[in-house]
Parts: C-alpha cells; sequence; structure tokens
C-alpha cells in the first residue's frame, strides 16, 4: 500500500484497531518505523476520540476520515470530522503534568500526548469540517 | 484485549495484551475495580504483552493509582516497551508510578 492512503472512518470507537491495522500497512510500505506508526495511531486515537466523544449531538450523520502521505521526509496526516467546530489545541487546556497523584485530575492527557508526539500540528475549519494537519519528521522518528 | 490475571504471594498481577485504547478502556477499568474490590491491595500491572496505550488507559491507571493510595495499598508497573515508555515520560506518569524492567524484578521489590 503505496501512499497517499485515505481512511473513512465511521462514528464508532472499535474502528481506532481497524484504523491502526491500516496505519501499520502504511508504515511497513513506506518504510516509516514502528515508534513512528505508533505515535501516529496514538495521535489518531487521541483527536478521534475526543471528536466522537463531544464533537456531534447525534452520530447519524457524522463523517469522519484520515489521511496519510509522506511528503519531504515526514508523514503528514490529515484527520477530518464534520462535527461541531471544535479547536483542540486551542479549547484544550494543558496538563500539568507534575502533579502527583492526589492532585492529577483524571483525563486531559490525550491532546498533550499529541502536542508532544508531532513535529507539527494545525487546526482549521474548511466548508463546515474540522481539518487537523499534523506533522511528523522521519528522521527524529527512529527511535524506538 | 486479553487480561491475564494471577496471583504471586501477595501481588495480584494483571498482564493486558494487545491494544488498551479508548474503545476497550472501560473493559480494563472493570477488571481493575473488580481487583479492588475483592480487597487487592498490592497491584503489579505487566505490559510485557502490551502493544500500545492511549490516555483512555491512562486514565484507569491513574484512577487505580488514586484508589490504592487512599487505601494504603499500592500499584506497580513493569515491562514497559519503549513507545509505551515515552507516553508515560511525556505524561509525567513515570514521576507517580513505580516501573520496573520486567515481573521478576517488581515481585522482588514488591515482596
Amino acid at each position: 500500500m503505496k501512499e497517499p492512503v485515505e481512511v473513512p472512518l465511521a462514528a464508532d470507537l472499535d474502528e481506532l484497531s481497524r484504523l491502526a491495522e491500516v496505519v501499520e500497512d502504511f508504515g511497513e510500505a513506506n518504510d516509516v518505523p514502528p515508534g513512528a506508526v505508533f505515535k501516529l495511531n496514538l495521535c489518531f486515537d487521541e483527536l478521534i476520540t475526543n471528536a466522537i466523544s463531544y464533537g456531534f449531538d447525534t452520530l447519524e450523520d457524522a463523517s469522519l476520515s484520515v489521511a496519510l502521505a509522506v511528503r519531504d521526509s515526514s508523514v503528514v496526516a490529515i484527520i477530518r470530522d464534520n462535527g461541531r467546530p471544535f479547536d483542540p489545541f486551542a479549547e484544550t487546556p494543558e496538563a500539568d503534568t507534575t502533579l502527583q497523584i492526589e492532585d492529577r485530575p483524571v483525563g486531559g492527557l490525550g491532546v498533550l500526548l499529541v502536542r508532544e508526539s508531532m513535529d507539527d500540528f494545525s487546526y482549521e475549519r474548511q466548508d463546515e469540517i474540522n481539518v487537523v494537519t499534523l506533522r511528523l519528521k522521519l528522521n527524529r522518528a527512529e527511535t524506538p | 484485549m486479553d487480561i491475564v490475571e494471577s496471583k504471586e504471594n501477595a501481588v495480584f498481577v494483571m498482564e493486558p495484551k494487545g491494544r488498551l485504547d479508548s474503545a476497550n478502556a472501560r473493559n480494563f477499568e472493570e477488571r481493575v475495580l473488580a481487583a479492588l474490590e475483592k480487597g487487592e491491595n498490592a497491584l503489579l500491572i505487566d505490559f510485557d504483552k502490551l502493544d500500545y496505550i492511549s490516555s483512555a488507559g491512562l486514565r484507569v491507571l491513574l484512577m487505580g493509582a488514586k484508589r490504592l493510595q487512599q487505601s494504603g495499598g499500592t500499584i506497580v508497573l513493569c515491562a514497559l516497551s519503549p513507545s509505551i515508555h515515552e507516553v508515560f515520560e511525556i505524561s509525567g506518569f513515570l514521576t507517580i508510578f513505580t516501573v520496573h524492567s520486567d515481573r521478576a524484578a517488581a515481585l522482588a521489590a514488591m515482596g
């Protein structure tokens, strides 16, 4: 499976494991190391879970997709959904990772993991669609 | 996701296999809560067979740690893959969880 790849997704969290298999195949076909495949799947999981869980009043008309391509030694991934406008990077409070167990709120780590795992991330609202673009450089993604 | 459970002296060992994501974290949560309700207060989560974890899985671990801290129990982790280790590092979980290289080391330390 050479790039680019486009994966339409049903609004169902069980789709994440199917998507993970597609991303693994994409990685094998395009020399994307396993550590980078892990990071991509982590980001898709976090962002799509948020979109499905909070982005829609009703999931009946929900439409989501992930597109993957390799450009200039980076993987570029685009996640689209037709939920209500939501910028995950502007509207999510930064998690405080220095707190001890009793003070740590349960949750709020998903977007932090995306920010720290990717080299670039951006959000746009285009024609009633949320568009999140992620970029991961392949040269520094060789660990682990 | 399968979770293999066993008892090593006073330590209750849970070994989740495969992927721990937002689709199946609730299943993991139920199993952790069931162990706590049975009175287990020394939990070892062995990640040796775990390929993947997302924040949904981290949430369950933190919830378990909070409960065990209140009851004077302990939760210990072992055998994190490099990618999973990085997720823990980013999340600040390496400072709140005790992590050992493998099950034998964890059990020795918990003994």
